[in-house]
């Protein structure tokens, strides 16, 4: 279950830099990434900010390009996609999750999780029977009529959660899921993420700054200045307790099981 | 998508969404409203003229509608085919009756060759003797003002007032129909004397012997008239005294065409506010799979909707505010018009234009919002915060306009035209100059809002800049009401300057036709 190597590859990236910018506003957030995620394998991503997290998600998630280096996604390689291509990228095989929950106010909770079904031209009564089972899947399956405003935080990055994965995608991408939740909530996500990966198979890369929700992963990545600096493989997860006990230096939370 | 979507997304900014839709129902409405009025307008003066003209089968009038000598009246009996030839004189002119003030249209006729002509029925009283001090009066329009057979009947004109009195009363007729009946019907050569027209008159009636000869006796009157006269068929001289209508109907075209632009510049101001605000939906939208395409349809279909409720709307605001109209251009021109009398054309136009001019201001912001990367919207960064890029073509596209309405004046002030394309240029020319200045603006307002902010910065205090950098940072936004503002004032000067400039005009025509020999 946690190693990359007896598993199809589900991305791999090589030499992979990003520039922003040129001359005096020159920003390389990415300086040379070689990585490689096994389908099912739920990698986190951690490194202080600014150190190319979220650059490296988008790079993945085909909503930018890299300046050099390869990019590839279910074996394809995105720099030979054209815009309209990545699109259909982002449509069919991505799903994203972000911080900042991103729901349409204006759309009711099963609305929003069916939304990429409609922007693929599914039929509406084909679309919610799939975005139910994805409320269904986040536990959010009774409140189907409900806008975002009227839910908590939490319930709302369930929604999205639900979102992503409504048109079942190959990757889920995750850019600090937990960054405007409490514990509790955020540990309700962290599990629910836990859970998509062990029982549907789901892969998943996750950037994060809390060290409990990269203890629920297979594989913590370590960025710093654009380079990957560590990678730690970490036992198979049994409990909570067990992850953190297993990690060195960090403090133990306060709300452990 | 669902069309619910967008309805919903309307509904989320009810303010803004009414402002839009008023933009867009004013547009349509003003368009829709002129259109009628202008359209019944004319087609009022040419019923009045065919019914004023009874038998006669053509008339002789003078170019821009003024006077002519009425030693032609022999030249044209004489001539083959013409039965009879009847002069006929028209003047604004105020009656006093026993109720006030009464604002009437004298005809002068010569009692013996009108019989010829039309056939004025009695209900009371006896016919006009030639020479006569007397009148006749539409039967209707004297009992409702109070007045009967025998009466004095003061009336004053630019020339001054006669006494003269009421002979008999017309049952309603040829005579009656023209300007609602508020007419004074006397002899030609009385109101010739009592008014001072010396041998000026208005109009020659031709009752031919034979109707079906008529084009070849108006080849053969035309080419026997001076310059500056014209033979044609009665309704034909609605043409005539368009030089009246000419500039009201100008202005009414002008402001027509303005209020479309306005109307489009307001959905275009409130438009890019809801892109900014949305940027990020926006970008979650491509995130999500969402085509550059399906954005921009998406955001025009909101654009659509609210230009179909407004044409909704618009249509009947529209058919309403035509009587209105109706009512002010008959006071204006002091003519009698009835309920609007709209072709299919004016509501095929509206109803095609409300939706246009909302898609069409929404365009190029949408299409340039679906070919946004959604990256630019979703990172944190992407605040509304970033300074709006001024781009150089709006300069160069402003300028060419201002330079081409620069043009049209030269030719206009040159004459070098016939009044007839005139009238088509100058609501064109209205609507370069307007979209011109508003694509200027931006370049004109920048400048002048710095020299504004380092005039005042001293005393502005720390929001006043606040508020300056945000307008200056808010480039197109700003230029756009700045823009709104500029039409709004255009318009009401205009619009008042026109109204001003055609009651001179109707002055100008008065003088020229009754008063100058
Ligand atoms: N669109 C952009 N334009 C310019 N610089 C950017 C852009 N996006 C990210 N950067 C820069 O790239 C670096 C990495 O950013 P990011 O990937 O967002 O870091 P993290 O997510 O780890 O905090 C930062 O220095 C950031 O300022
Ligand atoms: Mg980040």
């Amino acid at each position: 279950m946690t190693t990359t190597g007896t598993r199809t590859t589900a991305i791999a990236l090589h030499g992979v830099h990003k520039v922003f910018g040129e001359s005096s506003t020159r920003v390389e957030a990415l300086a040379g990434i070689d990585l490689d995620v096994g389908a099912g394998e739920f990698v986190a991503i951690m490194g202080p900010s600014g150190s190319g997290k979220s650059t490296l998600l988008h790079l993945i998630g085909g909503l930018d390009v890299a300046t050099s280096g390869t990019v590839a996604v279910g074996g394809e390689d995105l720099a030979s996609l054209n815009d309209d291509q990545l699109t259909m990228l982002r449509r069919r095989k991505i799903g994203f999750v972000f911080q900042a929950y991103n729901l349409v106010s204006v759309l009711t909770a099963i609305e929003n999780v069916a939304l990429p079904l409609i922007i693929d031209g599914i039929a509406e009564s084909r679309a919610n029977e799939r975005a139910g089972r994805a409320l269904d899947l986040v536990g959010l399956g009774s409140r189907p009529d409900h806008r975002p405003g009227e839910m908590s935080g939490g319930e709302q990055q369930r929604i999205a959660i639900a979102r992503s994965l409504v048109a079942e995608p190959v990757l889920l991408l995750a850019d600090e899921p937990t960054g405007n939740l409490d514990s509790v909530t955020g540990d309700q996500t962290m599990r629910l993420l836990r859970r998509l990966v062990d029982e549907e198979g789901q892969t998943v890369i996750m950037v994060t700054h809390d060290a409990r929700d990269a203890a629920m992963a297979d594989r913590i990545v370590r960025l710093r200045d654009g380079r990957i600096v560590e990678e730690q493989t970490l036992p198979p997860v049994k409990s909570g307790a067990d992850v953190l006990a297993s990690l060195e230096g960090l403090d133990a939370p306060e709300d452990a099981p | 998508m669902k069309w619910s979507y967008s309805l919903r997304e309307l509904r989320r900014r009810p303010l803004r969404s009414g402002l839009t839709l008023t933009g867009i129902t004013i547009g349509v409405a003003a368009m829709l409203s002129i259109a009628i009025t202008i359209e019944t307008t004319r087609r009022a003066y040419g019923d009045m003229y065919t019914t004023l003209a009874g038998r006669a089968a053509l008339e002789v009038v003078a170019i821009g509608d003024g006077g002519f000598d009425a030693a032609l009246v022999d030249q044209l009996s004489g001539t083959d085919g013409v039965a009879v030839a009847a002069p006929v004189v028209q003047m604004p002119a105020v009656m006093i009756g026993p109720k006030g003030r009464l604002v009437v249209m004298v005809i002068g006729i010569d009692p013996e060759r009108d019989t010829a002509v039309r056939d004025l029925k009695l209900r009371a009283g006896k016919a006009l003797a030639p020479g006569g001090a007397v009148v006749l009066l539409d039967a209707a329009f004297a009992a409702a003002n109070g007045i009967g057979v025998g009466d004095d009947a003061p009336v004053i004109t630019r020339t001054g007032g006669v006494r003269l009195t009421v002979c008999g009363l017309m049952e309603p007729g040829p005579i009656s129909a023209f300007n609602a009946g508020a007419v004074v019907v006397m002899p030609l050569s009385t109101a010739k004397k009592r008014f001072g027209l010396g041998d000026q008159i208005n109009s020659v009636q031709l009752v031919l012997e034979d109707d079906d000869r008529a084009n070849a006796i108006r080849q053969a009157v035309q080419t026997s008239l001076p310059d500056g006269l014209s033979v044609r068929p009665p309704a034909a001289r609605a043409d005539l005294v368009r030089d009246t209508l000419l500039s009201t109907e100008q202005a009414l075209q002008s402001f027509s065409i303005m209020s479309l632009v306005a109307g489009a510049f307001i959905i275009l101001n409130t438009f890019l506010m809801n892109l900014a605000e949305r940027r990020r939906q926006l970008a979650l939208i491509r995130a999500l799979g969402g085509t550059g395409k399906q954005v921009q349809w998406w955001l025009l279909r909101e654009a659509l909707l609210l230009g179909l409720t407004g044409t909704a709307i618009g249509i009947p605001l529209g058919w309403l505010m035509s009587f209105g109209m109706l009512g002010s251009m008959q006071t204006l021109m002091g003519v009698k018009l009835s309920a609007p009398v709209p072709g299919v054309m004016p509501f095929v136009a509206a109803a095609i234009l409300g939706p246009v001019m909302a898609l069409a201001a929404t365009w190029v912001p949408a299409r340039r919002a679906g070919r946004e990367p959604p990256l630019n919207g979703l990172t944190a960064a992407a605040g509304t915060d970033a300074i709006e890029s001024v781009r150089r073509w709006p300069l160069v596209v402003g300028v060419i306009c201002i330079t081409l309405m620069a043009g049209i004046c030269v030719i206009l002030v040159g004459e070098h035209l016939p009044q007839r394309s005139n009238e088509k240029i100058l609501p064109a020319g209205m609507a370069l100059l307007m979209i011109g200045g508003i694509l200027v603006m931006p370049y004109l307002l920048m400048p002048v809002l710095r020299m504004v902010v380092w005039g005042l910065g001293p005393f502005m205090g720390f929001e006043g800049r606040m508020a300056a950098r945000h307008l200056d940072r808010r480039r197109v936004r700003t230029a756009l009401t700045a823009g709104v503002l500029f039409v709004a004032i255009v318009i009401s000067i205009g619009f008042g300057n026109q109204i001003r400039s055609n009651l001179r005009d109707m002055d100008t025509w008065y003088e020229r036709t009754f008063v100058g020999d």
